[in-house]
């Protein structure tokens, strides 16, 4: 059974429907992305799962109906999150932030999952003082990363992961993705860089003006190029939003 | 102690508890002004006690935290459709309309307020009342609490996304900040004998407000350091005579430029500096 299932999830904003009837699974050891363009509804997508954005349909993790639940007990339910925008806690230390993504679980199990986001991001070990806001982004984004892994969710939710980053920081930034999708966990990963996210993904959706207008493997869907012209109606990737920046 | 100097510490514990209470508020993203608020319900309870009840100081102090605790929270649910400064607009207004009811009230002595409150409170009582408050502030805002409790502040979907509850987190600031209000009220007006509307408005507002922004908002210790400082200043200014108020401000002005994080904020800086390199070691401090 799927640890993350969406059924006709919708999401309003005043008169305007940013998401339209959208259905994902996606199972433990699978990365399934969404990629589209800027206002695609990528994000209002990850934050409606979340419980962040008033939403209709259903929404289900490990097997419970969620939707209409509060967010906080959806994050108990094993959901890690991490927000476009990065959303660190910059005032806190990269411990506290840490910590905060095990509010969830066991004190007793901190150190023993510390460590294991050590390992993931060798580079916020050396960082455990710092205040997050001194962190470079590609840090930010990956102390943002390991958070969400603090609880060990069985669903981890990016949204816009590569925004702002170097080429080769969210290279290594997708790669660990993958590895923690290898580990176990559903990754759902919402992201406009359809390069990196066909290196990485099982599964991807495309989405346009709020709805999955094609999915497949990254194989059957070809190229970012192509992606482009066949669905977005432009001659290149970049013209898109969708290549790599 | 020389008894100005003496009077002046006791002020300065009662101004540190309700700087407290805002300075909790704030620290949970639910910038209240709501404690002053509260102070003159304590301070009103005290009085009735007193005087029309009839009744000993604890139970008017009884009745003032039971009032505390269940509408403490009721007046810090606003926070859930509006924040940042119209939320403290909201609980202004609560300070306000309580400002103007017992002003209106007969039975509140209307604008001459109560005269007669036994004075009762002295040094010992203050610094007891502190140092419980200071073990509250402390307990609120360490651990696994703390962490929540900052992270509502700064980004409560975030907060929400890492499992806080934060709602729930803020109503219980609410009542604590309202039952610590109380308390500060009830002690000021066994100190000064007598409540009147003026002494809970808008300038208590603003001084509560300087004390938390100079000290540093952030941390309760923050919120003490500015008490301390605006309720003695002047007193330590009086030699300057008519330039005390002048100085008065230009000091308020040098704080907040130069230390936009407060004087708190100061002692922050240090102990983040010497805090723990080695990753075991900071593991280990959780």
């Amino acid at each position: 059974m799927s640890d993350l299932i969406v059924r006709d999830l919708s999401v309003h904003y005043g008169g305007i429907r940013a998401v339209r009837g959208v259905n994902l699974e996606a199972r433990k050891g699978q990365v399934v992305a969404i990629v589209g363009p800027n206002g695609a509804g990528k994000s209002s997508t990850a934050r409606a799962i979340m419980g962040l954005e008033p939403a209709t349909g259903a929404v289900s993790i490990s097997g419970r109906e969620v939707l209409g639940h509060p967010t906080s007990m959806r994050a108990s339910l094993g959901v890690g999150f991490v927000p476009e925008g990065r959303g660190v806690f910059g005032p806190l230390s990269v411990r506290e932030n840490l910590l905060l993504g095990g509010y969830c679980i066991d004190s007793k199990l901190h150190t023993k999952r510390l460590d294991v986001i050590c390992e993931l991001f060798p580079v916020l070990g050396r960082r455990f003082e710092q205040h997050a806001s001194s962190l470079s982004g590609g840090e930010q984004q990956m102390l943002a990363v390991g958070r969400a892994l603090m609880s060990d969710p069985a669903v981890l939710i990016c949204d816009e992961p590569s925004m702002g980053l170097a080429p080769a920081v969210s290279k290594t930034l997708f790669a660990t993705l993958r590895t923690i999708a290898d580990r176990g966990a559903a990754v759902l990963l919402g992201d406009q860089n359809a390069g990196r996210v066909f290196a990485v993904a099982d599964e991807v959706c495309v989405m346009r003006l709020g709805s999955i207008i094609a999915r497949g493997t990254p194989r059957s869907l070809g190229s970012p190029d192509e992606l482009a012209s066949h669905y977005f109606g432009t001659d290149s990737g970049s013209s898109a939003g969708l290549a790599d920046t | 102690m020389d008894g100005e100097w003496s009077a002046t510490l006791l002020l300065c514990g009662i101004y540190s508890l309700v700087a407290i209470a805002t300075q909790l508020g704030i620290i949970c993203g639910a910038f209240s002004l709501a404690p002053i608020g509260w102070m003159s319900v304590g301070a009103y309870a005290a009085a009735l006690a007193a005087t029309k009840w009839q009744v000993g100081g604890a139970t008017g102090l009884a009745i003032g935290v039971l009032v505390a605790v269940v509408f403490g929270p009721l007046v810090m649910l606003p926070v859930r459709r509006i924040s940042g400064l119209y939320f403290a607009l909201v609980s202004l207004a609560f300070v306000l309309v309580i400002q103007s009811v017992v002003s209106h009230m007969d039975y509140t002595g209307r604008a001459l307020g109560i005269f007669g409150v036994p004075l009762l409170t002295n040094l010992w009582h203050v610094g007891i009342a502190l140092v419980l408050v200071c073990g509250v502030a402390a307990f609120m805002t360490g651990g696994w609490r703390g962490r929540a409790l900052r992270a509502a502040g700064q980004d409560p979907k975030v907060a929400y996304s890492m499992g806080v509850n934060v709602a729930n987190l803020q109503l219980v600031v609410g009542a604590i900040s309202a039952v610590i209000g109380v308390v500060a009220g009830f002690l000021y007006a066994h100190y000064v004998g007598y409540v009147d509307p003026t002494q809970y408005g808008f300038a208590m507002v603003v001084q509560v407000i300087t004390m938390v922004i100079i000290g540093g908002r952030g941390h309760w210790m923050g919120a003490i350091i500015g008490a301390f400082l605006i309720t003695s200043l002047p007193l330590i200014l009086r030699p300057l005579a008519e330039w005390r108020d002048v100085v008065n401000g230009a000091l308020l002005i040098v704080v907040a430029v130069l230390l936009p994080a407060g004087i708190f904020g100061v002692f922050g800086l240090f102990r983040r500096r010497a805090g723990p390199v080695d990753p075991a070691e900071a593991k280990a401090g959780h």
